[in-house]
């Protein structure tokens, strides 16, 4: 049994927990358990011996002090299981952990991007719900139908409130006065110095000739 | 425990939990924190009379409540 000392006075219990037997850390995580039930205070050197205080929030007897005492002692024994399983499993969850998070990286496992996901996707963008699929012709039905009809009565020349039906004589001379009247900028081009406005034909009437004279002279033969 | 002058062993509890716990509290009561080569003490003054006899204890259990060293 451990040895402990009661003071009636302060509603007080005190023992000492050798730290060979009982780990800090046990002792620690039932302290926390007691803390609502008791005022829990450590002292001692933790490489020896640890000094438990344990006073009662409401008023307890020499009986119930010594009660809490076993109960702690109890609860440390429970603790002290829990610290030896979590050091002697200790490797094996690092090994666990190191495992789950190098499998789920995607360069390590080809099976990321799987053929179900693939087939679920399909199946998403098939079904639409938003309405992106519709072609820009079928959201605008309606105007288009507008414009036909518009084109063909300018066809008929009932409307002209463009220059859509001016002919295409009077365009040329439209565009020959413009041209005029621009002057030397557009002569310009019509020098053409590099020599990049003369047609194939020109450049090549020799050959041109040759080839016809040789057609000729083989059609005779 | 002694009255007025709590003493936290240096090996058993933290630093940041003891200021942290005086800074807590310091709207019950005046704290002064001093500290040698084996404990931090920590000077209860000026505490509200309505707190006056659990405000010791109620410091300690959230002391170790806060942290372990």
């Amino acid at each position: 049994m451990f040895k402990s000392k009661i003071i009636g006075e302060k509603n007080q219990i005190y023992f000492q927990l050798k730290t060979k037997n009982y780990p800090l850390e046990a002792i620690y995580a039932t302290a926390y358990i007691f803390i609502d039930r008791a005022y829990v205070y450590l002292d001692g050197d933790p490489a020896k011996e640890v000094t438990v205080f344990l006073q009662g929030k409401d008023e307890l007897g020499k009986k119930k002090l010594a009660a809490l005492q076993g109960e702690f002692l109890n609860e440390l024994l429970n603790y002290l299981l829990r610290v030896e399983v979590a050091r002697s499993n200790q490797k094996i969850r690092e090994y666990i952990v190191a495992t789950a998070l190098v499998s789920s990286l995607p360069s390590q496992n080809p099976d990321y991007f799987s053929d179900s996901d693939e087939e679920a996707e399909a199946g998403d963008w098939e079904s639409d719900p938003m309405g992106i699929a519709v072609s820009w012709e079928e959201k605008n039905k309606k105007t288009l139908r507008k414009d036909s009809e518009s084109k063909t009565n300018d066809e008929d020349g009932k409307n002209e409130p463009f220059k859509i039906a001016v002919s295409c004589e009077e365009e040329k001379k439209e565009t020959i006065k413009t041209s005029d009247e621009r002057g030397s900028n557009i002569s310009a081009w019509r020098d053409d110095p590099l020599g990049i406005a003369v047609s194939w034909e020109e450049k090549n009437k020799k050959t041109l000739r040759k080839t016809k004279e040789k057609n000729k002279a083989g059609k005779r033969k | 425990m002694k009255k007025n002058k709590l003493f936290f062993c240096k090996e058993i509890y933290n630093k940041n939990a003891v200021l942290k716990a005086m800074k807590d509290y310091s709207k019950l009561a005046n704290f002064n924190f001093s500290e040698n080569s084996k404990y931090f003490f920590v000077g209860i003054s000026k505490e509200r009379p309505e707190f006056k006899d659990v405000i010791e204890n109620e410091f300690c259990n959230y002391v170790l409540s806060l942290g372990k060293k």
